[in-house]
């Protein structure tokens, strides 16, 4: 039922966020999410973790821990490493040839920085939505179908499903469902960044990635984003890199708070916006700098 | 395609049991393979300067030990008479002087129109034009060569005896005229790029220190795309040096060293077409020759490649 | 120069001279800009004029000829579609698959990235290289396979033809039609004088002998009816031949003798046969029952004293073997061999299949194809790596995040989006191939043709050598000829160029 109360939840959060972000981590927390945060299974560990890019120190030593089926909000401002960060959980790094890690990062048991490791396998399993929305030049249908095509084999109806199913997910069915054959080039920037997350999600994966998703969309959109992440959190284990601390006040369970690649504070994302522990985290979340 | 009967608001959970999972072992093997093939794609380029170097060395090799052939007489004399007369010369230096002169031609014509036609398609052509000149160029650039050739013959040589100057019937004056035409193009494009790398700043200054069009022009875009220009006129003339139907078609086959483009002269190519066209056996010396000449033409448009690349490069990494 | 900024020195420049001035470069820019639309104009104009009267169906239908009004272009354009579509099979996955290494494998270590550069850096020089020194590299690699599988005349067929009036023909097997039968007489015992003089008598029957190993065949020609010749260059080797026999009786039977030898006469059901270890050998041509080649080979003897001579065979006799080698021949005495090796034929399906191969390639399609192939293949490689380049990185991204490896990112993402790019600089490539004379001259020579190829080992004509042919003819009627060549050639081109623009309009609107 959700889905059916969005429209409601999202015309409240967006006033009560218009005058306090911090109302918004309060009525969360008044609903007994927030308590329940700290005693989900840990996703993915993190312990002294540093990255490089050539002899840049992107990360120094950072340790803490996302749990499962949460929303994890990493906030910082430019360049303070949380994108690297995110890139490293699915080893998207692997693409730069200078880059290069240290320490423990392990989902779920497995080591991420492992050389010899699947790091096909790794997607599968953490999923990415990117700044700007990057449908693939097909139509829409293939821009879902192209993940689960990759990993398994598929009669018609099966896959038809699936793509209907994971289009319902990001709340994009509606919306397409009488032109998916037609190029997804030709949806709105809104609508381009839900199909890149239905595309994500009908992969199957537990953790999805998502690097500031909704920085190059307007607040309408922006909104309806947020009221998708919100739903998916039931299901997946939620990373997202974003600059926009009512964002992260709005829709994260906890938030790590990066600076100059260091982590300052993670912690209850109501706990980090009304009793920060770190002098600078409270500059941050308050607009000192940043 | 299927739909499913929703209620409205109702989501199932998503199914990622269906289908047939794919194998592992089958994606490893498939991924190692293809990484193979590309590579051996990628190597076969380099077999073949490899294969390039290796047949020219070894067969110059071979002709410079058959017996009454030495470096000494290819290098240092300048009589070339592989085929005629009861002695056999190979003074290497009368065909390079062909070629010389057949390239000096092209040079002449092709540099200065090239790169006039380059500045003003960049700097002064209106858009309609544009739309004409491009489009003829690439057109010329696309004639194979030996229309070139055909049209040198059956044209220019005629029309020069025309206008009244004394060719031969076979003359390097009218073969470095049509090679001069076929390099037009390409000295325009690449002179052209050069010219449109200049960045805009640089005009807007000149323009803002009172400069008309042809002082910015000349004075301040083409020396600062001096180095993209200079690279356009080595790749031209590389190409003219190892042009082949032209000559052979248009400039004649005695080797002599003249220095007057009026003269019938023959061009290292030319004598390469001449023997592979079976005035030889394939075991002779004369055949073996054109191996040493070859691998001679392969190391002279090398080394001008080589050096326009450098200079190319250099321009590049100066406005980009 | 006179800087603006010292204004007080010098003597001003009247503007009006430096606007003239400026306004007559104008005028000299455009006059020599024009230059190349007014040669563009003279050249196709001087061309149609000439060729456009020898321009009809006819021309695009016959073969050439030594008759100026009937020599047409059948056999070179036919040699130019095989040419060149076997060079498209040959280079384009070569030349993508290079390029999608270059591109998207990108070098992780040192060396790798060393290597990486320097292939980057050689195929821009590749680039450079003078199309005949390609020539020259597939005339010893691909037609004569640096001389390591023999001679690549070793399976030019010999015929010897007899004539009902007693003229016998003797030359190579060109074409073997059901009505006639080409043969090329140049070389063979002043073969080319007797055929140019030769003239068919009327109103007598005439009939071919064949000599071909299985069976004799006997054709006839009606009256009046020519037999073609053909003639080619750098024949004057004799002749080797193997057989399989096998005893008439047992032709049932799986087994086979295999005889090796050297034709020597053919008699009306006996062939004559020289080995050179068993001497002469006759053999009842009853009892062929294949036939497995028929050719010019070379030899290798071992001799007592050690030596090893290696040659084409010039004759082998009885008593001695005489052997062609480096240009000399050599006669070696029976007495003095003690050992004998027939090398070549290594061939790979039958004569009438479309993949018959055979090594050496000789001066066939496949040797023309492989070698235009080493011409263009660094112009398809760098248009392909541009429009590879072309292609976002955020697609890249988008596939490596839904779990794909880099050949699935490559194959399903990249390809696709560069496909037309691809296609654009392939279809350039293909009109560099159709238009390159130089390189087919050394590889090929040029033959006089008249027929189509059959498959990859068939001679070849080709278009711009057939206008090299007739332009480099002495008689000025030929000249006509070659300019309606041109015609035909420079259209082709052009359609190939306009379905380059086409495809390029096209994908541009789709995609963007």
């Amino acid at each position: 039922m959700r889905h059916a109360d969005a429209p409601s939840l999202l015309k409240e959060s967006r006033e009560s966020a218009a005058l306090n972000p911090l109302a918004n981590v309060a009525r969360l927390g008044v609903a007994g999410q927030a308590d329940s945060t700290t005693r989900a299974p840990v996703a993915l560990t993190v312990r002294d973790f540093s990255a490089w890019y050539g002899s840049f120190q992107a990360i120094k030593s950072v340790s803490f821990e996302v749990r499962t089926k949460r929303v994890t909000a990493l906030i910082g401002p430019s360049g303070c490493g949380k994108s690297t960060f995110l890139r490293w959980i699915n080893r998207m790094n692997d693409m730069v040839a200078s880059a290069r890690a240290e320490g423990t990062l392990n989902l779920h048991g497995i080591d991420l920085l492992d050389q010899r490791m699947d790091v096909v396998d790794l997607r599968r399993r953490v999923g990415m939505v990117f700044q700007k929305p990057n449908p693939f030049p097909k139509s829409i249908y293939d821009n879902i179908a192209f993940g689960p095509r990759l990993h398994r084999s598929f009669r018609r109806a099966e896959l038809d499903r699936l793509v209907e199913q994971s289009l319902r997910h990001a709340a994009l069915w509606e919306e397409v469902k009488d032109r998916l054959h037609d190029s997804a080039l030709g949806l709105s920037g809104g609508q381009q960044q839900r199909l890149c997350i239905a595309r994500a999600i009908a992969v199957g994966p537990e953790v999805l990635l998502m690097d500031e998703p909704c920085s190059a969309l307007d607040p309408q959109a922006t909104l309806r984003i947020e009221d998708l992440i919100r739903q998916l959190r039931s299901e997946y284990t939620i990373v997202i890199v974003t600059h926009n601390m009512q964002q992260a006040a709005r829709i994260s369970d906890v938030t790590a708070f990066f600076y100059e690649g260091a982590l300052i504070e993670a912690g209850r994302t109501i706990d980090l916006f009304t009793k920060p522990q770190k002098k600078q985290t409270e500059e941050y979340v308050t607009g000192r700098f940043g | 395609m299927t739909t499913i009967q929703a209620q409205p608001g109702a989501l199932l959970p998503l199914d990622h049991s269906a289908g047939r999972e794919r194998s592992r072992t089958l994606r490893r093997f498939r991924e190692a393979f293809m990484t193979a093939a590309l590579m051996a794609c990628a190597i076969f380029s380099t077999l073949t300067t490899f294969a390039i170097i290796g047949v020219l060395l070894e067969e110059t090799r071979r002709f410079f030990t058959m017996p009454d052939v030495s470096p000494g007489e290819f290098f240092l004399t300048a009589t070339w008479q592989p085929l005629l007369g009861a002695e056999k010369h190979f003074g290497v230096w009368p065909l390079v002087c062909g070629t010389m002169l057949v390239t000096g031609v092209s040079a002449l014509l092709a540099l200065p129109l090239g790169l006039i036609t380059a500045i003003y398609l960049s700097e002064y052509a209106p858009r309609g034009l544009r739309a004409v000149l491009k489009p003829v160029l690439e057109i010329l650039a696309g004639i194979p060569t030996v229309v070139y050739g055909f049209f040198a013959l059956t044209f220019i040589t005629p029309a020069l005896l025309g206008a009244g100057v004394e060719v031969d019937s076979y003359n390097a004056l009218s073969a470095g005229l049509a090679v001069g035409i076929m390099t037009l193009p390409i000295v325009c494009s690449l002179s052209e790029d050069a010219l449109q790398a200049v960045p805009r700043s640089l005009r807007e200054g000149a323009y803002a220190c009172g400069g008309t069009r042809l002082d910015v022009s000349l004075r301040v875009v083409v020396p600062a795309a001096l180095s993209g220009i200079i690279a356009s006129f080595l790749l031209a003339i590389a190409r003219a040096i190892g042009e082949t139907m032209i000559v052979a078609l248009a400039a004649g086959g005695l080797a002599q060293l003249t220095a007057d483009p009026r003269d019938q002269v023959q061009t290292m190519t030319g004598y390469m077409v001449q023997i592979f066209l079976g005035d030889a056996s394939a075991a002779g010396v004369e055949y073996r020759s054109s191996y040493a000449v070859a691998f001679m033409l392969f190391l002279m448009t090398l080394v001008v490649t080589i050096v326009g690349y450098r200079i190319m490069r250099r321009y590049r990494e100066e406005y980009q | 120069m006179s800087g603006p900024d010292e204004p007080l020195l010098g003597r001003e420049k009247p503007a009006w001279r430096r606007r003239l001035i400026d306004r007559l470069f104008v005028i000299g820019c455009v006059a020599s800009a024009f230059v190349s639309v007014l040669i563009l104009v003279v050249l196709l104009g001087s061309i149609v004029v000439r060729g456009w009267g020898h321009l009809d169906w006819a021309f695009l239908n016959h073969y050439p000829s030594r008759n100026a009004a009937d020599a047409g272009l059948k056999a070179a354009l036919w040699g130019t579609i095989w040419l060149c579509a076997t060079c498209m099979i040959l280079a384009l996955p070569l030349g993508v698959g290079a390029a999608i290494l270059l591109e998207e494998y990108a070098p992780k270590g040192l060396w790798a990235r060393r290597a990486h550069s320097f292939v980057e850096l050689n195929i821009r020089n590749l680039a450079g290289v003078p199309s005949i020194v390609y020539g020259i590299i597939g005339l010893t690699v691909f037609v004569r396979c640096f001389g390591l599988l023999g001679n690549p005349n070793q399976y030019d067929q010999m015929i010897r033809a007899t004539l009902a009036n007693g003229v016998v023909v003797q030359g190579m097997l060109v074409e073997d039609r059901p009505e006639s039968v080409v043969i090329d007489v140049t070389g063979v015992d002043g073969g080319a004088a007797q055929a140019e003089g030769m003239s068919w008598p009327t109103g007598v029957e005439v009939s071919l002998a064949l000599v071909q190993g299985e069976t004799e065949k006997l054709l006839s020609a009606k009256p009046g009816e020519a037999v073609s010749f053909s003639i080619r260059r750098d024949y004057n080797l004799p002749l080797d031949l193997a057989f399989a026999l096998a005893p008439a009786e047992e032709w049932e039977t799986p087994s086979v003798l295999k005889v090796d030898g050297v034709f020597r006469e053919s008699r009306p059901g006996l062939l004559v046969l020289n080995d050179p270890m068993e001497g002469r050998m006759e053999v009842p041509t009853t009892t062929v029952l294949v036939r497995e080649s028929f050719a010019v080979r070379t030899h290798e003897f071992y001799l007592r004293s050690n030596e090893v001579v290696r040659g084409d065979s010039l004759s082998i006799g009885e008593k001695s073997a005489t052997l062609v080698s480096g240009g000399r021949a050599r006669t070696i005495n029976r007495d003095d061999i003690q050992g004998y090796r027939s090398i070549g034929s290594l061939a790979i399906g039958q004569e009438e299949s479309f993949f018959y191969v055979r090594l050496p390639l000789g001066g066939s399609v496949l040797a023309g194809a492989l070698t235009l192939m080493l011409v263009i293949l660094p112009v398809v490689i760098i248009s392909s790596q541009e429009a590879i380049r072309a292609v976002p990185k955020s697609l890249r991204e988008g596939a490596f995040a839904a779990g794909a490896t880099r050949w699935q990112m490559v194959s399903r993402m990249v390809l696709p989006s560069a496909m037309p790019g691809i296609m654009t600089g392939a279809i350039l490539a293909m009109s560099r191939a159709i238009g390159e004379a130089a390189p087919l001259l050394v590889v090929g020579g040029f033959l006089f043709i008249t027929f189509t190829p059959t498959n990859v080992m068939s001679d070849f004509a080709a278009m711009p050598l057939q206008i090299y042919q007739w332009a480099s003819r002495p008689q000025p009627e030929f000249y006509g000829v070659a300019a309606a060549g041109i015609i035909v050639l420079v259209a082709v081109l052009l359609g190939f160029n306009a379905a380059a623009i086409l495809i390029r309009q096209k994908f541009q609107k789709h995609t963007r």
